[in-house]
């Protein structure tokens, strides 16, 4: 019987999976096929860089299309969003990105004039389990799709039994039972330092920096009013009791400030500004190292 | 959720930030000793707003480059930079000083002094004050006890080898 640390890549990002419940070999084996294998069916519905994925089949073909069991938590959310952020978080920035040079050969190169992603009314219609495509669009889920993604891989492990246990994506991370973990918060202009650090219990903590995936003027998040990538922020932190709900605030407070977001939602954050200075939400207990 | 300042805050202290951006662009610094007047302006490490301040655009493709310049191409001389904000609040003119240690590029240490005179205007720029400083600093990972780390570092494989492949292109 062993307690098994899985640790893999997928979905472009290196994951760990830490389980606390003692496994035989066997069910260790099981178990991690099976976490493969959602993951994949998960990319292959929604990564924009896959020729064979749901959204590029959505890119070429307008028409009615079946989404698999799992896409009504991930519409829903970001439904939510694109109402609260007045349509700057949203799934069809896909175009926007792709033009940026941010597109599934990953050329870095801006193709072409970037133009405001179409808006969702004109674009989708979705009704469970059907998402009616009026326009060809690229979607893209980058915002909230990794964390959604831990969730269900949760979710996949409480299924199973599993109770304490953590997931971590790439520094997007879950943890559930046990003691709390000591998140370090990484300097986000150098991997190497952390400038401070934070408790996390059976909760879920993103974040999101403006200067990893940097090409040409733009990063991973483009606003889709000024159509550039915001610079105000140099990084922040989310922690909320879903990943898919950390994740997808840290897109949405480069756009919307605390205040108007946690109107509509739960969550703690930490924000640090280009010269280091810092703010945060009350509930976000870190210990910050100042040169004060 | 509230924020840690007493009263919905961070907005405020936006827009006292863009307020000072703002007086930049402006030129409207004096500067105690003589650098080039665009020298905040231009530094990466200064809070910028991409409505208030032209985004330069940086070929730069990791901030590691940003931070550690060749030597000798250094933009500004290390030193200790004061300079007084002025700005017309909706009672009057107002001011603030402020004042900068520069070293390697870098902004290193950053401190904000209210001198304003009405109210209302102390009451911002005290929240301002507040939270310019302290600045948060790196530690290096392994001398802090941690879990996990969270951060962006961990970035899709096809791009960071893109990002290798266009360095290369550059150098060549």
């Amino acid at each position: 019987m062993i307690a098994p640390t899985f640790s893999f890549d997928a979905i472009g990002t290196h994951w760990q999976i830490e389980i606390n419940d003692f496994l035989s070999e066997e069910e260790r084996d099981s178990l991690l096929n099976k976490i493969k294998e959602r993951i994949e069916s998960f990319d292959k519905a929604y990564s924009r860089f896959r020729e064979d994925s749901l959204v590029t089949e959505m890119s070429r073909n307008t028409g009615v299309y079946r989404l698999p069991v799992d896409a009504d938590m991930l519409f829903s959310h970001y439904k939510k969003f694109y109402d609260v952020t007045d349509g700057r978080v949203t799934p069809l920035i896909g175009d926007v990105l792709s033009d940026a040079g941010y597109d599934a050969k990953y050329s870095l190169i801006q193709s072409k004039p970037l133009t405001a992603p179409l808006l969702w009314d004109d674009v989708l219609e979705y009704q469970y389990p059907n998402l009616i495509m009026k326009k060809t669009a690229m979607l893209d889920f980058g915002a909230g799709g990794k964390g959604y993604l831990i969730d269900i891989v949760a979710s996949l492990l409480e299924k199973e039994g599993i109770s304490t246990y953590c997931i971590d994506a790439g520094g997007d991370i879950l943890t559930r039972g046990g003691q709390p973990l000591i998140i370090g918060l990484e300097d986000p202009n150098d991997s190497s330092k952390v400038i401070g650090k934070v408790a996390l219990s059976n909760q879920s903590i993103a974040g999101s920096a403006g200067n990893r995936r940097v090409w040409g003027e733009f990063h991973h998040i483009i606003d889709p009013v000024t159509l550039q990538s915001p610079k105000h922020i140099l990084g922040l932190w989310v922690i909320a009791d879903t990943t898919i709900l950390a994740d997808l605030l840290a897109t949405a407070l480069f756009f919307i400030s605390p205040e108007e977001l946690s109107k509509q939602f739960d969550f703690e954050f930490m924000i640090v500004n280009p010269d280091y200075s810092v703010i945060t939400s009350d509930g976000f207990s870190a210990e910050l190292f100042s040169d004060a | 959720m509230k924020s840690r300042e007493n009263s919905g805050n961070s907005t405020v202290i936006g827009l006292v930030i863009v307020v000072v951006v703002l007086l930049i662009g402006a030129g409207v610094w004096n500067y105690s000793r003589k650098p080039e007047v665009t020298i905040i302006e231009e530094n990466p490490s200064f809070p910028s707003s991409s409505t208030t301040t032209p985004i330069t655009e940086t070929p730069t493709i990791t901030p590691a480059d940003v931070k550690n310049p060749p030597v000798g191409v250094l933009k500004y001389k290390d030193g200790t930079y004061s300079a007084v904000g002025n700005y017309v609040s909706p009672g009057g003119a107002e001011s603030i000083d402020i004042t900068l240690v520069i070293k390697d590029d870098n902004i290193i240490e950053a401190t904000a002094v209210s001198k304003a005179e009405r109210p209302q205007s102390k009451n911002f720029q005290n929240i301002f004050v507040k939270n310019f400083s302290p600045l948060v600093i790196g530690k290096k990972i392994d001398v802090v006890n941690l879990s996990r780390v969270s951060g962006s570092s961990l970035t899709p494989k096809g791009f960071n080898d893109a990002v290798i492949k266009i360095k290369a292109e550059a150098k060549a």
